[in-house]
């Protein structure tokens, strides 16, 4: 192994150190460091997954699974880097994986001599007994490609991009720069992605001049034209997927510690000049460092001027065969040609091969290169869908009938001369193709063991265990012997793989089928995926206008429904038991704003509205709001709220918090869909209006320092009505409505007074003995009053009543949603889940929210009903709890028992209202 | 049970600082007056007194505007006073949403560049209505008096959320 | 990701679009008076068709409830109309 002066892409005007497990190397600008490594002499860069055979490179791109880097650069560390398509940087600290201390010396080498207790299924036959958790510490241990860091990386973020163009042609080899030129120059706009660092493709291993110029030239000029006619070419960046509707993922690498970028590009036609592989030949020893792709070895030359060995045995079945040992003489190397095809063969050598040999000959060498037949990379194709054919001549298979808007050409549409790839790309007649092969089989009855997947450690004799056990679908070979489910996702291992098990079968290739090709096409740390949308910004919550005062006033902000709102004010949650109290002798002063207030506008909006609720809508007055709940059409509870009616034409829905979007949306959705748009219109102006909730005895003392402009006494306001008053000049909407149980007053103002409402409120409730109170006590208020939460206190089952709310079930005639399915056999069950209230016995604890109630049958525990809310209530000065319970209206005084983790506890059922049933507090 | 309010950055001042990076500028755009106004397009123009209404990607111009938000809606910024509820002989349902909506300004000629991480926005690509999903939360977005100033509104509730995700973008 | 065309915004990605059901799904009038086995119908019974099906989407951001006729097996989208009756 040496570098080839005048070869090369290298800048060897820059040289750079790194090191490899802990040695110092040097190599240039422009290396991978599979490539520095090399030409270091160093071929040994890993160890195999399962026995730790030791590995080198087989590819030196992204068809390259054996050399699996952990890399260190400025302590920033990432963990599986190929290294055959990890650019070199100054100062790199690499460390092969699955090595310990060393890929030289790994200690678990000794796993090989093993091999033939770890055949294929190993782990499902093996670690079942006594307990697979008594072995996963040990597998945990020995599985994984490098240490994965449990701090994430600051300021690892991928920018991600969307755009669009006419063509995307990926590939920047000799196909895609023609057929990028030729539609850019066309006027069609152009993104000619290519995953390299120069474009070019195969272009330069091929050696030789292109159309008379030297493939530098050649491509330079081609790339100036693209630009020139407006095109933008991206180097570094590989198309990971195909999805729907012409959308390409494509990720472009950065530095080394840099997050990748990722780009959404949705292209009018899409171009696939992905190009091929070589399929690597199945004989034995074949996984041996220095057995490299053909291909590869052209690769470290042209591009990186590395001569992969000097005495280079080539074993090829194709006739791209000769002219790559006539590069490689060129450059140095004593070469011998071998036919692929006449097998058996075996290399022999540990670390370093010393020779290959077929029947009784011999053959000294020290690099085998070996080409099975080029592989057309057909995945993108794949992944939108389109099909495949199988080409005898070429043994390989290609693009058929394509998706929409999507072509394939050059060697990815199995074109492998370089000429016909020109005409194929620029739409000319083609010329007659050169490449030939002779077809190859893996010899079943060769001694030696024969590798199918170098990473993940898959032999001819696992596939022939699978057969012989019945897993010949490729998909169940896969999984069975995880061929292919390395993290090269099978690029290599999949056509040899495939080409045993047609053996083993004595089937054909295509009869024997492929497995499905996945996105990405090449890993991606999941990073790419992740963008901005990280912390915060992953589901952002919904913010307070009034937040900065509840802070100042000491709240503990925490998240209910979508909503950052305060949990409590001050010094931990035991202030909670104190807010509730407060509420109940004095006052206490809520932020309500995140409560809907949809506005319902226009002729039909009281009809809407009767459709809309269970309850009667329709003959609310102005001036008054009415309780009610909106049912899916399948009879089921979605959302309860009040509805205020603001005038003829107008009503206004304050529905629970954390539905306000899903009710706009059902309500658009009726208005659309089954109503006359022109005559009701849905405006969500929750954002517009904050509001401050007083509750409590003192409440309307509170108000009434406010200076609102409204008569407050309890004759002239009543409960459930509302009333427009002034604060500060503003238009403050007061609606007399309770979750609490106590007198309640709802203000609401607009975003620009509320902060003075808020200091107002405050100001005059101190004095009385009022403050601020967060959603955890008007929990508690609202289960003492039995006052329900939808979705805590009933589930995706109840329905109106269940809960006690089935007036309009019998007496309302107009339709109404989830009408009908309130009259179905499931609705008339006696044995319906409905909501009580439970009681503890005396001195014992809150139910555990939850625990299930029992019904105990010739030993056999049943649930009947589960406890949805409990609390202990500072109010009454003992734990109260609702639950759902089947038939439970009828249960009134029954004693139960509860279950809870295996502990039993006894519980009496009562109403779910523990606290002024005759409503005297509410009504004040 | 918990306190969030680490995990939750205090919101910014209503009177911040704009955000510089190189070629764009983020800054809070106060609006004295943004109404709401749902029904027959023609009828809504006509009642807010708007000669017509921006889409995307239209240029709004002048202190006073409309923007299309629906094919039965605008947004009328800085419009005139209208009250809420049914406008009879118009058709026209109005609801003020002068603090509903909060609105910033990303400027500069990266501004388009930046929209562009959170949203397939192309100035070829015409739309109807000015409502877009940036990163995935609700917004309307327009180009307002130059070819590179951008108008975004979002609900109030999450300004700080966009606030955040674009200040980091434009000092990118 | 497809990409769908919204008949007032023009083409827009999925994800800014939700299914709202199958098109010609009339919900039966009066309610009331519907069999066990009508009403079932309406609620849970579905075409789901292999190829062209007609249904009716909603363009989230915009809010507009439209019909799209679309190939569930090429996803290739066939066309939209209106949903409602006339335009404005």
């Amino acid at each position: 192994m040496k570098r080839v002066e005048g070869l090369g892409l290298i800048d060897r005007r820059t040289p750079l150190n790194f090191s490899f497990d802990g040695k110092p190397y040097q190599g240039f600008a422009g290396d991978t460091l599979a490539s520095a490594l090399l030409a270091n002499g160093q071929r040994i860069m890993g160890r195999s997954f399962k026995y730790h055979r030791p590995r080198s490179v087989w590819g030196a791109w992204f068809d390259d699974p054996n050399a699996i880097f952990d890399i260190e650069l400025n302590g920033f560390h990432e963990p599986n880097c190929p290294a055959a398509t990890t650019y070199l940087e100054e100062g790199m600290q690499a460390r092969a994986v699955n090595a310990t201390p060393n890929a030289h010396s790994d200690i678990k080498g000794l796993l090989d001599k093993f091999n033939r207790f770890m055949p294929a299924g190993f782990y499902y036959k093996t670690f079942m007994w006594p307990n697979w958790h008594l072995f996963e510490g040990f597998i945990r241990n020995m599985a994984g490609l490098g240490r994965v860091e449990n701090v994430a990386k600051s300021g690892y973020i991928s920018e991600q991009h969307h755009a669009t163009c006419d063509v995307l042609v990926i590939g920047g080899g000799a196909a895609g720069l023609a057929a990028a030129r030729v539609a850019a120059e066309s006027g069609r706009s152009v993104i000619l992605a290519d995953d390299h660092r120069e474009f070019g493709g195969g272009l330069f291993r091929q050696g030789g001049l292109v159309e008379g110029q030297t493939p530098v030239d050649w491509v330079t000029e081609q790339l100036s034209a693209v630009t020139a006619a407006g095109g933008l070419v991206m180097p570094l960046t590989t198309a990971i997927g195909v999805y729907d509707h012409n959308l390409v993922g494509l990720v472009e690498a950065h530095a080394f510690g840099q997050a990748p970028s990722l780009h959404r590009i949705r292209a009018e036609q899409i171009i696939m000049a992905t190009g091929a592989i070589d399929r690597p030949v199945t004989f034995a020893n074949n996984d041996r460092p220095g057995i490299i792709a053909v291909d590869g070895a052209l690769e470290f030359l042209a591009r990186y001027g590395v001569l992969v060995g000097k005495n280079i045995a080539i074993l090829s079945n194709n006739s791209l065969a000769t002219p790559a040992a006539e590069i490689l003489r060129t450059a140095g190397a004593k070469v011998r040609l071998l036919d692929a095809s006449t097998g058996p063969f075996t290399a022999h050598g540990g670390k370093s091969l010393n020779a290959i040999s077929q029947g009784t000959e011999r053959i000294p060498c020290d690099t085998i290169l070996a080409s099975g037949g080029l592989v057309p990379l057909v995945h993108l194709w794949r992944h939108a869908g389109g099909k495949l054919s199988w080409r005898a001549d070429i043994a390989a298979f290609v693009p058929a009938k394509g998706p929409v808007g999507m072509q394939a050409i050059g060697a990815a549409n199995g074109t492998f001369d370089l000429d016909v790839s020109l005409s194929e790309a620029r739409g000319e007649n083609l010329p007659k193709s050169t490449y030939t092969l002779r077809p190859i089989q893996p010899d079943l009855t060769a001694k030696g063991r024969q590798w199918i997947d170098f990473q993940h450690d898959v032999t001819l004799k696992d596939i022939e265990l699978a057969a012989r056990e019945n897993y010949t679908s490729v998909e169940h070979l896969k999984r069975y012997t995880t061929l292919g489910m390395a993290s090269d996702q099978g690029k290599t291992s999949n056509m040899a793989g495939l080409a045993a098990m047609a053996t083993l079968q004595g089937k054909s290739i295509p009869e024997t089928g492929t497995t499905t090709f996945r996105p990405p096409f090449v890993p991606v740390p999941f990073e790419v995926y992740r963008g901005a949308r990280r912390g915060q910004y992953f589901n952002p919550l919904k913010r307070l206008v009034l937040e900065p005062e509840l802070r100042a006033a000491g709240a503990a902000m925490a998240e209910y429904g979508g909503s950052l709102r305060p949990a409590w004010f001050g010094s931990g949650p035991h202030e909670i038991t104190r807010e509730a109290i407060m509420a109940r002798r004095a006052a206490a002063i809520f932020d309500a704003s995140t409560l809907g207030k949809i506005e319902v506008i226009g002729p039909d909006a009281a009809a809407f509205l009767n459709f809309i609720y269970y309850n009667t809508m329709a003959t609310l007055k102005p001036g008054f709001i009415r309780y009610g709940f909106m049912l899916t059409e399948r009879g089921a509870v979605y959302d309860d709220g009040v509805v205020a009616r603001m005038g003829e034409n107008r009503f206004i829905i304050s529905c629970s918090s954390s539905h306000v979007d899903g009710v706009v949306a059902r309500l658009e959705a009726w208005r659309q869909d089954g109503n006359n748009p022109d005559r009701v219109f849905i405006h969500d102006t929750t954002p517009n209006w904050p509001t401050v909730t007083v509750t409590g005895p003192k409440a309307r003392e509170i108000l009434e320092s406010l200076d609102l402009q409204i008569d407050l006494a309890p004759e002239a306001f009543k409960h459930m009505t509302w009333r427009e008053g002034r604060f500060e000049g503003a238009v403050a909407r007061v609606s007399r409505v309770s979750f609490s149980g106590d007198t309640s007053f709802e203000i609401s103002v607009p975003v620009a007074t509320a902060t003075a409402l808020w200091q107002a409120a405050l100001a005059a409730g101190k004095p009385l003995g009022a403050g601020p109170a967060g959603v955890e006590a008007l929990s508690i208020l609202r289960a003492e009053k039995g006052y329900l939460i939808i979705g805590k206190d009933t589930d995706g089952d109840t329905m109106p009543h269940d809960l006690g709310f089935s007036i309009p079930r019998q007496k309302k005639t107009a339709d109404f949603v989830g009408d009908r399915s309130l009259h179905t056999e499931n609705a008339n069950r006696a044995d319906r889940k409905q909501l009580v209230g439970l009681m503890a016995p005396p001195g014992a604890a809150a139910l555990p929210t939850g625990a299930h109630l029992v019904e105990v049958t010739l030993g056999k525990r049943r649930s009947i009903g589960y406890v949805t809310s409990s609390y202990h209530s500072p109010t009454l000065g003992h734990p109260i709890a609702l639950a759902l319970i089947e038939g439970g209206a009828a249960r009134m005084g029954e004693d139960l028992t509860v279950w809870h983790m295996g502990k039993q506890s006894a519980a009496q059922v009562t109403s779910p209202c523990f606290y002024d049933p005759e409503g005297a507090a509410l009504h004040a | 049970m918990r306190n969030d309010n680490a995990k939750w950055a205090a919101p910014l001042e209503q009177n911040r600082a704009d955000v510089v990076g190189k070629n764009a500028r983020l800054s809070l755009q106060p609006l004295s007056r943004q109404t709401m106004l749902s029904g027959p397009a023609a009828q809504c123009l006509a009642l807010a007194d708007q000669p017509s209404a921006s889409g995307w990607p239209d240029i709004a111009r002048g202190e006073s505007y409309a923007i299309r938000l629906r094919r039965d809606r605008i947004l009328a910024v800085n419009g005139p006073a209208l009250t809420d509820g049914w406008h009879e002989r118009s058709g026209v349902a109005v609801s003020d949403m002068t603090g509903g909506y909060a609105a910033c300004t990303l400027s500069g000629p990266r501004a388009l560049d930046i929209l562009k991480t959170g949203t397939a926005l192309e100035l070829a690509l015409p739309s109807g209505s000015a409502m877009q999903r940036f990163h995935r939360q609700e917004v309307i977005i327009y180009r307002w008096q130059a070819e590179d100033t951008f108008r975004i509104h979002t609900q109030r509730g999450q300004l700080e959320s966009l606030w955040g995700l674009l200040a980091a973008l434009v000092v990118k | 990701m497809q990409r769908f065309p919204c008949p007032f915004c023009g083409p827009r990605d999925e994800r800014e679009f939700h299914f709202a059901g199958e098109a010609g799904k009339i919900r039966p009038t009066p309610s009331a008076a519907q069999s066990d086995t009508d009403w079932a119908t309406y609620l849970y019974e579905a075409q789901n068709p292999r190829g062209p099906s007609r249904e009716i989407w909603v363009h989230t951001p915009c809010q507009e409830y439209f019909i799209m006729t679309r190939d569930t097996v090429s996803m290739e989208v066939l066309g939209t109309e209106q949903l409602r009756k006339e335009t404005l």
